[in-house]
């Protein structure tokens, strides 16, 4: 059974997805990894260490004419949903900075504020957040050749009468909670199983897919957002994918929701059929000697078991992945959550 | 400040001098340093009737138990043991025996009444119950500002020039009443001398120094021109000025009046060729003067005394030298290499007003304050930094020297603490800390009450400002940066002894001198509240 976890229960000791309120890791540009920011995502163009108001607290100056950095941060609407943004920054006249925020981090920008010419003023931004949202991504953008430095950034949950704007509008991707079908990108809201809120997605049933394809769990998604359903030939998923119907999986068994190879005894030719575990599909038992089938090493006499490597997150089956970010409270605290190999699928002892 | 002194010699009746050593005598001594209201408490007041008492009692012919010494009295005190006074005389005149009577004041006085504290004895009052005792001859002795007036309240005829007429016209009855001034002129008192003036050379007078003809008494006309002498001598380069000796008689009969007899000296203490300067000679643990003499460098000098044990002091242009001496049977040469030396402490005036006083004045305080908001505190906040802890601490020295009896002026040093503010990382925090040393130069107005002095001041000079960078790996940078500071305090010291006290004070200072890169500069004076310890000498 596929389950979301809710971020706030792996939220830090202040609650929620902040740090105390804090919403941005590193707001001071402290913390550099060679010639980049360590928590924040250089995506184009150059930057650099400046001095601020001493020599010793540096903030970042955004190089050459088109540089962009960005980070996104796991806060949610369980943590506020008015966001105070704030910046000291030093930026001339023929610089052009941006201030954006992509709210559920899916690429589309849903404010986008021009920071104005300042002598290392503090500027404040207040934005009213929709009544359910999860994660959003801070991105800053530089054009043209002026000097632009900025220290001090940081975004805070603020109370809820500091915000008198209306909530920016935003089109929900897939895995996003949502309400009604005009929430969402796909113009699809569906009640999902094992989800406490309907989500943004796919196909809601078989009827919605084409050409005879079944409507079921999806492949890897941000760690902030659900797993949104999808349309899949039958058979396509292999031993080890979660699945809601035997049709769903090649081996033709969804075995407590993961394709699996058996089901009991009389399905492995006399073999013993291995039950299902949260790390572990159902399989038959035949054999631990070169060329058994397995599914991890722990399955085999030589302890290797090769084959198309299966990753799940925090090791589990429960919820596939590809990258650490595809994890559940990975930005909230990525030495707890990553993603990592599960087992093999097809795998066979060496 | 005003002092009556009131030394005393009472001589026996036309019998003549001999007579008088027969004559029994009765004293009562009073000494008071407490001030009244808008006076200045009184250093040696109360040592002075002291060493008059034990005079009386060591020269003056007065069995012991017959002379009363009283310390601070109230008025209702001092007028009870004048009341006493005339018990005792009476009784001891009864049958028809002469007495001689002796009352020495020295303290505070006004022109119409002595000054005790909060309470004024009437000079006519006192002169009346004076004159009640029925002595055969009574001197009075006041040692006080503006003394004259004692018997001028009662017109008797002044001695316009005693020296000259006082054994053509001197009885052997009556009273006699020498006085520390005029009834216009202020008496005074010197620290160098531990004394007032007039009872110093008074004491040196009667132990053998008014001696002029050497018959080993000392009479009230050598007394008083001995006195009359030294005081104007030594007074007329003091501050307050010259300070003439009176004195009024009404006295009947013939004969001189001895007031003491010097014991025969024994011994001599030697100083030696290269001594010069003013000499004292004081025994101990009295600290009676014994001796006052110029000294000329060139030659020895020896000075006979008594054998036990003596304190020499020579003065000279810039520093007094402190001696010890114990001539037994053998006299003794002072080794002046064995002498203390110290810088000359100029005179205390004493007068209507507040004197000089201690020349110099240390003070050293602690104070807590709380810095002002300024462009620097703004941009640190931007920044993201925080304040730790709301108050800062304060320390500070001043040393100052007085050149008028209500101002001081000076130097100190500050060091204003500024605080710590910190901003969080990922990594350790950042953090500043901030200082200002100033120093610099200061003036302030005092207003004596008693114990109590209040003043305002005012300060400026160059300030410091020293800042400490701590960033995110631990890694610190220090920074200077001069500037200069101006401060105004007001403060109460409160003196718990003459020399010793604590201060109160409340400062405002301001030292815009720490600087950033961005154009902001930091003040890094405070408001304070401090307390601390006060020396003056």
């Amino acid at each position: 059974m596929r389950t979301r976890v809710p971020m706030v229960a792996i939220a830090l000791a202040c609650g929620g997805a902040t740090q105390c309120g804090q919403i941005i890791d590193d707001r001071g540009f402290d913390l550099w990894c060679g010639e980049s920011l360590c928590t924040w995502v250089l995506e184009k163009g150059e930057i650099a260490p400046a001095a601020t108001w001493h020599p010793g607290d540096r903030g970042v100056e955004l190089l050459g004419d088109d540089t962009a950095i960005s980070q996104m941060t796991p806060v949610e609407a369980s943590d506020g949903t008015c966001v105070r943004f704030t910046l000291v920054a030093d930026v001339a006249e023929d610089a052009e900075v941006r201030l954006q925020m992509d709210v559920f981090g899916d690429g589309s920008a849903e404010t986008d504020e021009r920071i104005p010419t300042s002598d290392w003023r503090k500027l404040t931004y207040l934005v009213r957040m929709p009544d359910d949202y999860s994660g959003v991504r801070f991105r800053i953008a530089k054009r043209g050749t002026g000097r632009a430095v900025l220290a001090n950034i940081g975004a805070e949950i603020a109370g809820d009468a500091e915000c008198t704007t209306p909530a920016v509008a935003v089109s929900r991707p897939d895995g996003a909670f949502c309400a009604v079908d005009a929430d969402c990108a796909s113009g699809q809201c569906y009640e999902w199983p094992g989800e406490w809120k309907d989500v943004c997605g796919g196909c809601d049933a078989d009827d919605d897919c084409p050409g005879g394809e079944l409507c079921t769990i999806g492949g890897p998604a941000p760690g902030w957002l659900a797993v949104p359903s999808v349309c899949v030939p039958p058979g396509a998923h292999a031993n080890g994918l979660r699945c809601l119907r035997d049709a769903e999986c090649a081996s033709g068994r969804c075995v407590a929701g993961v394709c699996g190879e058996c089901r009991e005894a009389a399905d492995c030719g006399g073999a013993a059929c291995l039950p299902a575990t949260a790390v572990a599909p159902a399989r038959c038992d035949r054999g631990r000697g070169a060329g058994a089938t397995c599914f991890t090493g722990a399955d085999c006499d030589s302890g290797v078991c090769s084959g198309a490597p299966l990753t799940g997150c925090d090791g589990r089956l429960d919820r596939v992945c590809d990258v650490d970010a595809d994890c559940p409270g990975e930005l909230a605290d990525p030495d707890l959550h990553s993603c990592a190999t599960v087992g093999f699928a097809g795998g066979t002892c060496q | 400040m005003r002092r009556f002194l009131i030394s005393l010699a009472i001589v026996a009746a036309a019998a003549g001098s001999a007579a008088a050593d027969e004559v029994p005598g009765f004293a009562l001594v009073v000494g008071s340093n407490a001030p009244g209201p808008g006076q200045e408490r009184l250093v040696w007041a109360e040592d002075d009737a002291r060493e008059v008492a034990e005079l009386l009692e060591e020269l003056g012919g007065f069995e012991k138990g017959r002379v009363t010494l009283v310390v601070r009295p109230s008025a209702s005190k001092l007028m009870a043991e004048v009341a006493a006074l005339e018990a005792r005389v009476r009784a001891a005149t009864a049958d028809g025996k002469p007495a001689r009577v002796v009352f020495y004041y020295s303290g505070h006085a006004r022109a119409n009444a002595l000054s005790l504290g909060a309470e004024e004895v009437a000079l006519a009052m006192l002169r009346e119950r004076l004159l009640a005792v029925p002595a055969t001859l009574t001197v009075v002795v006041l040692d006080a500002c503006q003394s004259g007036a004692f018997s001028r309240t009662k017109g008797v005829e002044p001695a316009a020039d005693f020296s000259f007429n006082s054994r053509s016209r001197l009885d052997a009855q009556g009273v006699a009443v020498l006085a520390s001034s005029t009834d216009s002129e202020l008496s005074q008192e010197s620290d160098f001398l531990r004394s007032s003036y007039f009872t110093h050379h008074l004491l040196v007078g009667l132990r053998g120094a008014a001696d002029d003809n050497g018959d080993g008494r000392v009479s009230l006309d050598e007394a008083y021109r001995y006195t009359y002498h030294h005081t104007l001598t030594a007074t007329a380069a003091t501050a307050v000025g010259s300070q003439h000796v009176s004195v009024e008689v009404d006295l009947k009969g013939q004969g001189e009046i001895p007031l003491s007899y010097p014991q025969k000296a024994t011994t001599t203490i030697t100083l030696p060729a290269a001594a010069e300067g003013q000499v004292l000679v004081e025994r101990l643990p009295a600290r009676a003067v014994v001796a006052e003499v110029h000294k000329a460098k060139g030659t020895t000098l020896a000075i006979a005394v008594a054998p036990g044990r003596y304190q020499v002091m020579v003065r000279g242009a810039t520093r007094l030298l402190r001696c010890s001496a114990a001539p037994g049977r053998t006299p003794v040469t002072v080794v002046l290499d064995d002498c203390a030396s110290e810088a000359l402490v100029d005179a205390t005036a004493k007068g209507g007003g507040a004197g000089l006083g201690p020349r110099w004045h240390v003070s050293a305080i602690a104070g807590l304050g709380a810095g002002r908001r300024d462009g620097y505190i703004d941009r640190l906040e931007d920044f993201g930094y925080r304040r730790l802890g709301p108050v800062s601490p304060q320390l500070g020295v001043h040393v100052g020297r007085r050149p008028h009896p209500n101002l001081l002026v000076g130097g100190e040093l500050m060091l204003i603490g500024g605080g710590e503010w910190r901003r969080d990382t990922e990594a350790m925090p950042l953090r500043l800390k901030a200082d200002t040393v100033a120093l610099g130069a200061f003036g302030r107005a005092e207003t004596p009450h008693g114990r109590i002095v209040l003043y305002g001041q005012l300060g400026a000079g160059l300030a410091l400002g020293m800042t400490t960078f701590i960033d995110e790996v631990g890694a610190s940078t220090k920074e200077t940066f001069p500037g200069i500071y101006g401060a105004a305090a007001l403060g109460m010291d409160f003196w718990i002894v003459r020399s010793w006290g604590l201060t109160l004070r409340l400062t405002g200072s301001y030292a815009p001198a720490i600087d950033n890169l961005l154009g902001d500069q930091h003040d890094g004076g405070l408001i304070t509240v401090g307390l601390g310890a006060v020396n003056r000498r």
